[in-house]
């Protein structure tokens, strides 16, 4: 079960890409998201590149779950809270918003 | 203590802790490498020079620990020839400080390595510059070193320590590079790391002479050794190339080895007079020498100084050119700012790797920023 008071995300509240943050993919799959306005650049892995991609669109939390567990291979058992901690640090960072619905 | 001088320390040390100090112990070094940056000069039972007081060493530690320092590097010329080096090596494992030591390895006997190995977090590399004494010996200039620092490797290996081995990559030595992991393997160390020849001091000759590699045959041989090399191999290898070069699943994926960055805003370097200065580059760059232990405070030098200052508030903000427009800016900070210094006499000069490759159009474009590039 997801630790909805720790990172203050409910379950209706959708996760977007924050608009205007560029996502550069590299050959090897891991990209570099980049917030032009100011000037912050963060580096993901193959697995958060999918989710990033995901969230252009808008998801749930769980749903954003349920697309990792069902697109990737060799998913751990923490699934689950490793995509709530990827979620949270892209909030954190200003790269994602939360939109309630 | 008034309170406002209480949240002054707290501040400056939270911010900006003195976490390590470089210690170039002597200004004299018993080989003479065609590369050298530092270029000190040669030692012989004829001529020798000035080493780091004990007295001084110890007088910095102690101010330097509630600056927050927990790791000191002793480096030279070379360490391991300061004629009080066991002592030393006592007050380190005595102040519970981790020890790093980079050592061509000639003078690294028995007792020393086992001296070493008794310091906290103690880690030692060693320069190998060829895996024949050949090869290893045109590089460094003196016959017989080849065979010293592997028995100095050997000795640090039987106290417990297992050494990197670094070899600076230039055209004569470009053929060792996969023998000298064969070799670093037989001598059970712990990793191999490839180092470019920084075109400063004896390394801008070698430069100059057509001795060091294009950056061509660089990036050609750094795709070669993190794509072959490194999966033929169970010992770490590192290519010391800046971040943008290189993959990140290399630096952050589960077998990665991070990403080595200069510390520049929580070290300061401590050169063999007793100079404090940015690093090493002090021996060449008297801007960048920031006092003298004998007569400053370290705690007015740590606080004060008008170029750490500046760098403080200027790294990563106000690096220019490609290194102001890269993405890993944040944890690269321009590579070596005493090397962009030294070229330019401008602290905020790109490290001319990076240029060049920008120039060339060879830098990486996915680390570039959109926004400027």
């Amino acid at each position: 079960m997801m630790n909805e008071k720790k990172i203050g995300i409910n379950s209706n509240s959708v996760i977007v890409a924050k608009p205007g943050i560029v996502l550069e993919v590299e050959t090897d799959n891991w990209g570099i998201l980049f917030n032009p306005e100011t000037d912050f650049s963060f580096g993901i892995n193959p697995v958060s590149v999918f989710i990033w991609k995901q969230m252009e669109t808008g998801h749930r939390l769980q749903d954003l779950v349920k697309k990792v567990v069902e697109n990737c291979t060799n998913v751990p058992d923490g699934v689950e809270e490793d995509v709530t901690q990827f979620i949270e640090t892209l909030l954190e960072k200003e790269l994602a918003i939360m939109e309630s619905t | 203590m008034h309170k406002e001088e209480v949240y002054e320390k707290i501040d400056v040390k939270n911010d900006y802790p003195l976490e390590s100090i470089y210690f170039y112990l002597t200004e004299g070094c018993n080989l003479a490498c065609r590369h050298c940056w530092l270029s000190p000069k040669h030692q012989d039972e004829k001529k020798v020079y000035p080493t780091l007081s004990i007295e001084l060493f110890k007088s910095i530690l102690e101010q330097a620990a509630p600056l927050g320092l927990t790791a000191v590097k002793i480096t030279g010329g070379e360490p391991l020839m300061h004629p009080e080096i066991h002592e030393l090596l006592r007050i380190v494992k005595e102040g519970n400080i981790d020890l790093t030591v980079e050592t061509n390895g000639v003078l690294c006997t028995s007792e020393l390595a086992e001296e070493i190995a008794l310091c906290k977090g103690s880690s030692v590399s060693v320069s190998l510059d060829g895996a024949d004494a050949e090869t290893h010996e045109w590089v460094r200039g003196i016959s017989g070193c080849f065979e010293a620092a592997i028995e100095g490797i050997r000795n640090l290996v039987n106290a417990g320590i297992k050494p990197q081995i670094i070899l600076t990559v230039m055209r004569h030595n470009k053929s060792q590079i996969e023998p000298l992991v064969h070799l670093a393997e037989t001598l059970e160390a712990e990793s191999v790391k490839f180092n470019l020849v920084q075109p400063t001091g004896r390394g801008e000759k070698l430069n100059d002479c057509g001795e060091t590699l294009s950056l061509e045959e660089l990036l050609e041989l750094g795709q070669w050794i993190n794509n072959t090399l490194s999966g033929s191999t169970k010992l770490r290898i590192h290519y010391d190339v800046p971040p943008a070069f290189r993959p990140m699943s290399s630096m952050f994926g589960k077998k990665g080895d991070g990403c080595s960055k200069c510390g520049i805003l929580k070290i300061i370097g401590v050169l063999a007079n007793g100079n404090y200065a940015l690093c090493g580059i002090g021996e060449h760059i008297p801007e960048l020498v920031f006092g003298h232990a004998s007569k400053d405070r370290l705690d007015d030098v740590w606080k004060k100084n008008k170029v750490l200052c500046e760098l403080r508030d200027g790294i990563p903000s106000r690096l220019e050119g490609i290194c102001g427009r890269c993405h890993m800016k944040r944890m690269c900070s321009a590579s070596c700012i005493a090397q962009n210094y030294y070229r330019s006499k401008n602290l905020w000069e790109p490290y001319w790797f990076c240029k060049d490759a920008y120039e060339r159009g060879l830098f990486p474009k996915t680390r570039i920023s959109p926004k400027i590039g």
